[in-house]
């Protein structure tokens, strides 16, 4: 298999080895992930990843494994003890000396390990990126890993603090100042452990208001919402965002100019309403009306008063009623009023060419006046 | 001014003029672009569009209204789109921005019916018309209306007789135009 195969391998089946990784139980598995690459290991019915690619995958990611970090140095205090015997036996110096060495060792060793505690405490902190569920499973690995260690720590201060002692004066010095560096360290992986401890519990809490979320969201996308709407309609001021339910109950809205455009809709409009067509130009007004034509007419007395002269008649009014110039009234039923205007006009204007007959009246009650 | 306001009164199915004085804040907000964007988003989720066209807003459904829904939408504002036809017969190049006069209408109104006394019988028209002889009063309705539905707006609160058209006419007059260009 060449290494572009065995990628495209791995990204063929990335979910169930993603799965394997975060510590989930894989049943069945592809045959060429155990065949062809040895990316999973059977182990009693049971297909796990196997070591090298957890490995790989921890390199790859900067995890670094809590085994290979945090030696509990066993085997360094196994040795001192052998060769405090062995000293105690032979009174060898040069054991003397490697006893001294590897003393130095050790607080090295253990101060190296407490930096990559601290680091990798920061790392598991810190990282955001993978899931909740393995930055949980890494973190209780590093504490319970720590828990351990912090009994180690207790034997090996006991080995260097009291066990080496009096073997030679040099040593018990080279063991006094290490006693006194390593207090800090003491201190420190307590500190680690009430660290990680907390940050376990945080992360617990918000893994279980996760599954909490999710639970609603599912609710939510099968519409079982009662509960949290009328939770949020209870206050709806409180909750930004929240959306007041309307008295009525529904949202109204109107039809988009698309709609409006749709031939459906502009027949059913036509339908619903009549509306007649409106010219678009403005009409003008004027304020002012043309009256009918009016015929005025009006009395010639020029006229009346020279037929009077000519005719000489005996009784004026009489004339003037029969005269044309007062005749065209008559349609008007005016013909009586201007008669008589006229008559008073022309027997003022002619007193001495008229003779008004005393206590002699005619058929209309009025003066009888004769033209002289 | 936040979503929760602006769905409130876009939710009562209302237009929103820009130049509307009584929603100047909310019409405002809604200019800008990523409040727009925001209250698009929310009503997006719930099925809903926020459209916003030549100087107004409002909010449409995300799918097609079905011919119930049309007819709904037609029998709610009938009143409204024959009274807005009325207006522009009475002015006919009648567009958004423009002043109107109540006693100029009245004036307008006698001047027409003198040419066109059919006018009469669209004022009478009206459903919320109670005294079908006073004239005067019917206009006086009529303005109301218009200004109840946010077409028209008092240019001030103290003066009662002048007007401003508001944007959101020009929604109702585009269907004013394809009701009489059906009819021909």
């Amino acid at each position: 298999m060449k290494h572009l195969q065995l990628i495209k391998l791995i990204y063929n089946n990335r979910h169930i080895i993603d799965a394997a990784f975060k510590g989930e139980e894989i049943q069945e598995l592809p045959p060429e992930l155990v065949d062809d690459a040895a990316i999973f290991q059977k182990v009693a019915k049971r297909y796990e990843l196997s070591d090298s690619y957890v490995q790989f995958a921890n390199a790859m990611l900067k995890r670094v494994d809590a085994n290979y970090t945090f030696g509990d140095y066993n085997e360094e205090i196994k040795l001192l003890v052998r060769h405090k015997s062995d000293y105690l036996e032979s009174g060898d110096k040069n054991i003397l000396q490697r006893i001294k060495d590897l003393a130095r060792t050790l607080y090295k060793k253990i101060e190296q390990r407490d930096i990559l505690i601290n680091a990798r405490i920061n790392d598991i902190v810190n990282d955001n990126e993978l899931s909740i569920d393995l930055i949980i499973k890494d973190a209780m690995d590093v504490d319970e890993r720590i828990s351990e260690l912090i009994d180690a720590h207790h034997e090996n201060i006991k080995i260097l603090g009291s066990e080496l002692r009096g073997l030679d004066e040099s040593l018990d010095e080279i063991l006094v100042d290490i006693g006194l560096d390593m207090l800090p360290f003491t201190e420190n992986i307590h500190g680690y452990n009430k660290r990680l401890s907390d940050f376990i519990l945080r992360t617990e809490k918000r893994k279980e208001q996760n599954k909490k979320l999710s639970a609603i969201s599912n609710k939510i996308m099968n519409e079982r919402d009662d509960e949290i709407k009328s939770l949020l309609l209870s206050n709806h001021q409180l909750y930004l965002h929240t959306i007041k339910e309307v008295k009525s109950g529904n949202v109204k809205h109107i039809p988009s100019q698309v709609e409006l455009k749709k031939s459906s809709f502009v027949d059913l409009l036509y339908k619903s309403l009549k509306l007649e067509k409106t010219a678009r130009n403005a009409t003008v007004y004027s304020p002012y009306t043309t009256s009918e034509q009016v015929e005025v007419k009006a009395i010639r007395l020029t006229i009346i008063q020279d037929d009077i002269e000519k005719n000489r008649p005996s009784d004026v009014y009489e004339y003037i009623l029969e005269h044309p110039e007062i005749t065209k009234f008559k349609e008007d039923n005016l013909d009586i009023i201007y008669g008589f205007k006229a008559y008073l006009t022309i027997v003022q204007n002619n007193r001495e060419e008229i003779e008004l007959i005393d206590k002699k009246f005619n058929e209309k009650n009025i003066k009888v006046a004769k033209w002289i | 001014m936040d979503i929760a306001k602006a769905f409130d009164v876009l939710s009562q199915g209302k237009i929103i003029s820009s130049n509307s004085s009584k929603y100047n804040e909310l019409a405002n907000m809604l200019l800008t672009e990523s409040f727009f964007d925001e209250v698009s988003e929310v009503l997006n989720r719930i099925g809903y569009r926020l459209v916003g066209e030549s100087g107004y807003f409002y909010m449409a459904k995300k799918n097609k209204l079905n011919s119930s829904e049309q007819q709904s939408f037609i029998n709610k504002n009938r009143d409204l789109i024959v009274a807005i036809s009325f207006l522009r017969q009475l002015y006919p190049r009648l567009d958004r921005g423009s002043m109107v006069s109540y006693t100029g209408t009245v004036a307008n109104y006698l001047n027409t019916k003198r040419d066109d006394s059919s006018i009469r019988d669209k004022l009478v028209y009206f459903s919320w018309i109670k005294d079908k002889d006073d004239e005067k009063s019917m206009l006086e309705q009529l303005f109301k209306h218009l200004e109840d539905k946010n077409i028209i707006e008092k240019v001030q609160e103290s003066n009662t007789d002048k007007y401003k058209i508001l944007d959101a006419i020009n929604y109702y007059l585009s269907i004013v135009d394809s009701i009489e260009a059906g009819e021909q």
